[in-house]
């Protein structure tokens, strides 16, 4: 973990130095110490931890960034728009708001890819800025990369977790939509999201509770209706990853143990939704 | 270590020392383990189905805080299923998959004794006679008067 977060800060912090300290005249005469201050912190905080680089120099030029977003076409002149989300733009790809190429900035290549490094450890940035005062850069890192927080379901008797991440939105499955008519869509406010029943594809011994419902998830542009017969609720999972005599199981992503010791596994949703295509393709041997 | 012996061929078993190992049942077998490979034996603990696995790896179970996969060597022996008894027991086993050392339970219809085997009793593999994969099978070596097999779990699980 710390050695993917070294680019990151170096980064943040060469952003500080070049964007954020101003010159000692620009400083002096907005009544600060000629000497710029750059504080790297890491807190501990609830699960999460939180790293932040804050610096006392000149803050976000909200205006600027909002007229090189404009000039670069991400947003229409003059529409309505919070600061926060403005700033936003500082994390679009080939975005610099610096007039001049330095040595060390402004060549467009960088917060993008601290935002993506941060994600992919599961983490998220912000920033908080005060015109004149200072920036502070925010990185909230998971304390161990093994959390997920997850929704916890019963299909058959098996327990599993599905990442809340790609969970949409949770639903009862409605008597209309149960009837099988040989289409597995379902119409969510005029979508037509396609659907898996989970205990088709995990093939779940016993009867299906009496009133299934559907979780939609998104993994991408895709959206897939999951069917399961109960949803227990959420659970913060520790993630074990799967043995690599597992390593022809794809439609789970690992396994975390529950309040009773026991096992659940966690759902691989891009996985499933491949799953649930194969299925949908496959002539329908049982349904009829 | 493994491997050579099996490179070498079934015919020539070569046990310099004498070894010690785990005696148990599975079905009506009786399997002699390495103990070099056991971590450790557990009663049964509920196991989590996995859909989609191998037959023979059907499910995790949560060992000590980490989620393994639990063998059923009856199906990979071609051997009826059968309900656990009181004699039930699993057998957590460390194996090298690829060079790693890999967790996984192995279920054992019963667990006799830790006991030694020495070289004096080790059976070359007759190659007509076994309804056996010769590649699951290390040698062949004798207790208590009965023939026991000393199986090659990484060709068994892998």
């Amino acid at each position: 973990m710390i050695e993917r977060l070294a680019d990151p800060l170096v980064h943040l912090i060469r952003n500080s130095i070049d964007h954020g300290i101003e010159d000692t005249a620009t400083r002096l005469a907005s009544a600060k110490t000629d000497i710029g201050r750059i504080e790297i912190a890491a807190i501990h905080s609830g699960a999460q931890v939180l790293v932040t680089v804050r610096d006392n120099g000149a803050g976000l030029n909200t205006a600027r960034i909002r007229a090189k977003a404009e000039e670069q076409g991400l947003l229409a002149p003059g529409a309505v728009m919070s600061d926060q989300d403005v700033h936003q733009f500082l994390f679009h790809p080939g975005f610099s708001t610096a007039q001049t190429v330095s040595a060390l900035s402004g060549r467009g290549v960088g917060m993008d890819v601290v935002k993506r490094t941060i994600e992919a450890m599961r983490g998220s940035i912000d920033i908080s800025t005060a015109f004149g005062k200072g920036t502070t850069v925010t990185l909230r890192l998971p304390l161990t990369l093994a959390i997920i927080e997850g929704l916890l379901i019963r299909v058959g008797e098996g327990r599993y977790i599905i990442p809340l991440s790609a969970v949409e939105e949770c639903a009862e499955l409605s008597a209309a939509d149960e009837r099988e008519r040989g289409r597995d869509f379902l119409n969510m406010r005029g979508d037509l999201v396609p659907f898996v029943r989970l205990r088709n594809l995990f093939d779940s011994a016993g009867e299906p509770d009496r009133h299934q419902k559907i979780i939609i998830a998104s993994a991408g542009e895709t959206r897939v209706g999951l069917i399961v017969d109960q949803i227990i609720g959420s659970h913060q999972s520790v993630i074990k990853s799967l043995s690599k005599l597992h390593s022809d199981v794809t439609m789970f992503s690992g396994a975390t143990i529950l309040g009773d010791g026991s096992a659940a596994l966690i759902l691989d949703v891009a996985q499933l939704i491949a799953a649930g295509q194969g299925l949908a393709d496959k002539p329908l041997k049982e349904a009829a | 270590m493994d491997q050579n012996v099996i490179e070498r061929g079934p015919e020539t078993p070569e046990v310099a020392a004498p070894m010690q190992v785990v005696m148990l049942g599975i079905g009506d077998e009786v399997f002699a383990l390495d103990s070099e490979l056991v971590r450790e034996i557990i009663d049964p603990v509920p196991a989590t189905r996995v859909a989609g696995a191998r037959p023979f790896l059907p499910s995790v179970v949560n060992v000590r805080g980490n989620v393994i996969p639990l063998a059923d060597l009856r199906v990979r022996f071609g051997m009826p299923k059968a309900e656990g008894t009181a004699d039930t027991r699993i057998v957590v086993l460390e194996i090298a998959i690829d060079g790693d050392p890999v967790l996984v339970g192995v279920v054992a219809d019963k667990v006799y004794e830790v006991t030694e085997i020495s070289p004096a009793d080790v059976q070359p593999t007759p190659r007509v006679g076994m309804h056996w994969n010769p590649e699951f099978i290390r040698f062949i070596t004798k207790w208590r008067e009965e023939f026991v097999i000393v199986p090659n779990m990484e060709r068994i699980l892998s």
